[in-house]
């Protein structure tokens, strides 16, 4: 099988082409029974094989090591389609590990921030994990991990012996010093929640058009019109800042902007999810539902990479720093990301 | 594809030589101790400030230069303008005209209109108030009342138009009145007026806000004469022309930026090393910030020009009232009490100042449940 997305570079950068063959990849692989399956602890074996040989891991490894090249942008939004199919894998772990290591690496690569925590760490071949402030370490991911999961049933594992004693090699991150595997993690999220968000507000749209009581589709009430407009309010913040950080992979503002991203995303997440469940009511409050994919995912994902509190503690002591007269020159600061 | 699409924009280098002309303007004003930042806001009314930003060239930023503007980008305009709201300048004289009368004229007006109201708006000179609301006719823009009667070389003016800011010291009112009579399309039949403050039959009736302060007003019209050439559009394209006026109004940075002073004064009081709960507390607020201003200036640029601009404008409306309403209850849970002092506590008073113009933000421009409508309409299209 040719690689979608490789054989897209290839052309010119014909990116709506590379979206519509991912989305129809994530459609015709990402099945309800293969996402059942994934839930009871299997590997999604044919999901990530067909994603492995889309060529989307290699997205951000830069071309003259082995990567596609993509800009962040494109590699992100491909990502963030794969979120909103709630793909069972770690490929946005993967792809941003492999771009960390600088090289094509076999299967799927976890990136390891909570050792108690591992994203698909029993399925993960390697995993890429910080070493100090200028250096990560290549992990080869034990056989055996103390399993555990998340409430979107996806594998969260432990390591039941020092990671230190698993290291391949270590090296200077490809990226620049400022590509923390936490803040990319925390970016990866971001991506991610906004992928699901957006599952959220079609299924809220679709189901506030289709869904009839006394006499008429929901949507005509005013209570549910408002809660539609303050859902998609939600995700066009979350949408508008995690674009500022993406547009800050490897550059000097990143993990600033991954911190303010993942922040705001992940309050975003909260509200889009209660209100996605109070449109969809009682349906959406069952497995013979779809939303529940969407939800689980965000209540789970606001707390991997460091939740809310923890980057806006991060984020609020750089603003007292540099006092009220300081704010404002840092907020320009976020917002101009490449701006030099 | 996102619903909203708020794309990441590059700010030209004319806005970027803008914020610098902006800054160095206001260095000296506050060195000059000109204004009182932590008590100001863009409704604050200071008419020789507005002569003063006006004579810097700082005022239609956007506007053609033939008519006395910079003749710069949108997002220039943009910058100067959060500029002068993050420094709590006080912009309230000129910044109705500024924001939408002028733009309005510049669409709308006719060429002696142009000619000789748009010079003295950027000269910081010419103010305007906005004649919308009546008694019976607040979001319901369409229950118009006020008439217009067609005479001899223009139009006759009787009614009432109220909650009209500075209409006590504006030089000129935009006001939408029905010119003909109500019939089935409820939109039809209105037309706007530029309305000179000076006319004979106007009267105007100050109305104390919940501070007392003297911003509001009822505007009475009796037999008011309005030229030919003061029309905007064609009579009877009142409603189109209300509501690409309206689009001005919910477009600029002070739809976030209204009380940005409390925020500086929030983080001075905490200090340097603020304990956990605070410094999340405003990394919170930050955050929320950072997103309204990436928002913001995704859409200056294209004001006017996109279908969807409209929509996206009233999202971030939504989300910065939001914002402005929370930024008051929470900063007053995380100050301490100080002794009062003979200079007073400017966090205090910056608080309560803020405190009794909160509620306005989710009224003036379109209600925040009128902005839900428009949003909702729009998914559900």
């Amino acid at each position: 099988m040719t690689g979608i997305v490789q054989d897209l570079t290839g052309r010119t950068s014909d990116f709506e082409a590379m979206e519509q063959a991912v989305s129809r990849l994530l459609a015709r692989e990402v099945t309800p029974d293969r996402l059942a399956q994934a839930e009871s602890g299997q590997t999604a074996v044919e999901i990530w094989t067909a994603l492995e040989a889309s060529g989307l891991a290699l997205a951000l490894l830069d071309e003259n090591l082995g990567g596609l090249g993509l800009e962040a942008s494109a590699a992100f939004e491909l990502l963030r389609l794969t979120a909103a199919h709630s793909v069972p894998v770690a490929i946005g772990e993967t792809m941003i590990a492999t771009a960390l290591w600088g090289q094509p690496l076999d299967g799927q690569v976890t990136l390891i921030s909570d050792f108690d925590r591992v994203p698909y760490g029993r399925q993960a071949r390697f995993g890429v994990m910080q070493n100090g402030r200028d250096e990560i370490a290549l992990i080869e991911m034990p056989q055996t991990m103390g399993p555990d999961r998340n409430l979107a049933n996806e594998p969260r594992d432990a390591f039941k012996s020092d990671p230190a004693g698993h290291v391949i090699e270590t090296r200077k991150p490809t990226l620049g010093k400022t590509m923390d595997v936490m803040a990319c993690g925390a970016l990866l999220r971001s991506v991610q929640m906004c992928g699901a968000m957006h599952t959220v507000l079609r299924l809220s749209i679709e189901h506030a058009k289709i869904r009839h009581q006394f006499g008429r589709p929901i949507g005509r009430f005013q209570a549910v019109q408002h809660m539609l407009a303050d859902l998609a309010s939600e995700v066009a913040a979350a949408d508008a800042i995690t674009g500022l950080a993406v547009r800050n992979w490897n550059r000097e503002g990143f993990i600033f902007t991954a911190g303010l991203a993942k922040a705001r995303v992940g309050e975003a997440a909260g509200h889009v999810a209660a209100i996605g469940h109070q449109i969809l009511a009682a349906n959406g409050f069952t497995q013979d539902h779809p939303l529940n994919r969407s939800t689980r995912r965000l209540w789970s994902w606001r707390d991997d990479f460091g939740n809310e509190a923890i980057w806006q503690q991060q984020i609020g002591r750089a603003i007292c720093a540099e006092g009220g007269g300081g704010i404002w020159d840092q907020v320009l600061t976020a917002n101009s990301g490449a701006q030099e | 594809m996102p619903r909203f699409e708020f794309a990441p924009v590059r700010l030209p280098p004319d806005a970027l030589e803008a914020r610098i002309r902006t800054r160095e303007f206001l260095k000296v004003e506050i060195t000059e101790n000109r204004f009182v930042p932590h008590l100001n806001s863009w409704s604050s009314f200071d008419a020789s400030f507005s002569a003063r930003a006006g004579a810097a060239g700082l005022i239609g930023t956007s506007m053609p230069r033939a008519f006395g503007g910079q003749g710069l980008s949108s997002q220039a305009r943009h910058t100067v303008a959060e500029e002068m709201l993050a420094s709590g300048a006080p912009c309230g004289a000129h910044w109705v005209a500024e924001r939408q009368s002028a733009p309005q004229i510049l669409k709308y007006g006719s060429a002696r209109a142009k000619a000789e109201i748009l010079p003295k708006v950027f000269s910081g000179s010419c103010f305007f108030a906005i004649g919308m609301s009546e008694p019976d006719t607040g979001s319901d823009l369409s229950a118009t009342r006020s008439k217009a009667t067609r005479i001899d070389g223009g139009w006759r003016l009787n009614g009432t138009k109220v909650w009209t800011s500075n209409a006590h010291r504006a030089h000129f009112m935009i006001g939408l009145f029905r010119s003909a009579e109500v019939t089935q399309d409820r939109h039809a039949g209105l037309t706007q007026f530029i309305v000179d403050m000076t006319s004979a039959g106007i009267s105007v009736r100050e109305i104390p806000d919940i501070a007392g302060r003297s911003e509001f007003n009822e505007v009475h019209f009796e037999d008011v004469f309005v030229p030919d050439d003061m029309v905007l559009g064609e009579p009877g394209q009142g409603w189109t022309l209300v509501t690409s006026e309206l689009a001005y109004e919910r477009s600029g940075p002070d739809r976030f930026l209204s009380d940005f002073q409390l925020l500086v004064q929030l983080v001075d009081r905490l200090g340097v090393k603020p304990d956990a709960g605070d410094a999340r507390a405003i990394g919170r607020l930050v955050a929320d910030l950072v997103a309204l201003r990436q928002m913001s200036n995704s859409i200056a640029a294209e004001i006017g020009t996109s279908p969807e601009s409209g929509v996206k404008a009233a999202v971030v409306k939504l989300l910065g009232s939001r914002f402005e309403q929370e930024l008051p209850e929470v900063a007053r849970l995380m100050v301490q009490p100080q002794a009062k002092t003979p200079d007073g506590d400017q966090f205090t008073e910056c608080l309560e100042e803020i405190m009794t113009r909160a509620p306005s933000y989710s009224i003036r421009g379109g209600t925040r449940e009128i902005l839900k409508g428009i949003v909702a309409k729009s998914l559900l299209a």
